[in-house]
């Protein structure tokens, strides 16, 4: 009994302290590689990914446009989370698109970190797509932009491409890294960017740069694709709101006359 | 005069100013003929969606309206641009009254206006409705002294 617990005391100890170590170094390499860690969990991985930066497109801000396709469409419906730059001024559509095309815009929640907004949503389809405009720098004249876009994806991205616009009557425009390709669509002049397999967590970051002798916007937005759907284009509901509440007030008047 | 009277003069002021207001507003557009947003109130979305192509910001909708905005750039009027999008992809392009009140009530629900003018549109909603009962409610009880008379 006493050998046999000797023993017993012995070999548990040897056992528990294997599993410490095992412990330890599971904990150790999940602190030290958190993006291995993240792919353990079972994160799906975005298939391909476009993100399209169009500096003072249509407004003096930079409207950023993020549309993929997750590898896995067996694994949606589900909840997803985007990593977005801080000075978000406008989150135009969060969306999802089904097989047939169709447009499933989400309800989202995005909460406000020091150095990035997470976009939470619930994507029922595997395609997704979001645009919004970020605000890095003030738009004046004869002055220059100087900012940089930091990229972060959440899950690993298998085909990444990053498509940044040149302004139009943009001088000195430059962008770092540096891109190999240039591609000419609709008028503008893209630098193009191609990346595998990067990381989730993997931060890119976009340095652009350029020097502009005015403040308008590259396309007047009477002619531009991105104009948003507004209720009211002038003050007649103003107009109308105004005359309903003066009517609402001398209708009192006149029963209060009535009545006295 | 009774709650039911009451109730249905409310029902129908409410049912008048929602028909002005959501056709004013939303299933008409105040965007002029000769912007992107003027055009594209006149053409379906081309992503097989149901919207309505001015609310459509996927790529699809995207390259349509660039291209209305470069048919007039070149002097084109809505017209002739419609005219062109008809030929080009025959009647699909173009929106049946029914799918302007599908895609305009999808873009409604998805939240796809700005929350300040969705308010502004409700006050004005409440604040017209209000008034047509007055006013209706008034003639009710006008009409019921006559007939007492």
């Amino acid at each position: 009994m006493t050998k046999n617990g000797k023993m017993s005391r012995g070999t548990s100890g040897l056992f528990s302290g294997r599993i410490v170590a095992l412990v330890a170094a599971a904990l150790l390499v999940a602190a030290w590689s958190p993006r291995g860690a993240r792919a353990a969990e079972g994160e799906p991985d975005v298939g391909f990914m476009k993100v399209t930066l169009m500096p003072e497109y249509d407004s003096s801000s930079v409207l950023v446009i993020e549309e993929g396709k997750f590898a896995d469409r067996s694994a949606f419906p589900r909840a997803v989370v985007f990593y977005l730059p801080p000075n978000v001024t406008k989150l135009t559509d969060v969306c999802s698109l089904s097989p047939s095309g169709h447009h499933f815009c989400q309800l989202f929640d995005i909460k406000k970190m020091p150095d990035k907004n997470v976009l939470n949503m619930k994507l029922p389809y595997s395609d997704f797509f979001i645009d919004f405009d970020y605000s890095p720098f003030k738009a004046a004249a004869k002055t220059g932009r100087d900012f940089t876009f930091p990229l972060e994806p959440n899950y690993n991205i298998r085909n990444l491409e990053v498509l940044i616009q040149k302004p139009y009557r943009a001088e000195r425009f430059s962008v770092t890294p540096a891109s190999a390709e240039t591609v000419e669509k609709e008028g503008y002049q893209y630098l193009k960017y191609g990346f595998q397999n990067v990381r989730a967590g993997e931060l890119k970051n976009f340095r652009i740069s350029y020097f502009k002798q005015d403040a308008m916007p590259s396309v007047n937005s009477k002619y531009s694709a991105m104009a948003k759907t507004h209720l009211f284009q002038d003050y007649s509901a103003e107009i109308i709101l105004a005359v309903g509440v003066v009517g609402i007030a001398a209708a009192w008047m006149v029963k209060r006359r009535k009545a006295a | 005069m009774g709650t039911p009277v009451k109730a249905a003069i409310l029902a129908v002021s409410f049912v008048i100013v929602l028909t002005f207001m959501s056709g004013k507003y939303i299933f008409l557009t105040s965007a002029p003929d000769t912007t992107v947003q003027g055009v594209s109130h006149s053409l379906a979305c081309p992503c097989e969606c149901p919207m309505v192509l001015e609310d459509c910001h996927m790529s699809c909708g995207l390259s349509w309206k660039n291209l209305i905005g470069e048919q007039l750039k070149s002097g084109l009027d809505k017209r002739e641009v419609m005219g062109y999008f008809y030929k080009r992809y025959g009647r699909a392009a173009l929106l049946t009254p029914v799918q302007r009140v599908a895609g305009k009530w999808y873009q409604i629900t998805r939240g796809g206006y700005p929350v300040k003018e969705m308010a502004l549109f409700v006050v004005i909603l409440a604040v017209w409705t209000f008034l047509l009962y007055l006013v209706g409610l008034s003639l009710v009880e006008k009409v019921a002294a006559r007939g007492k008379k």
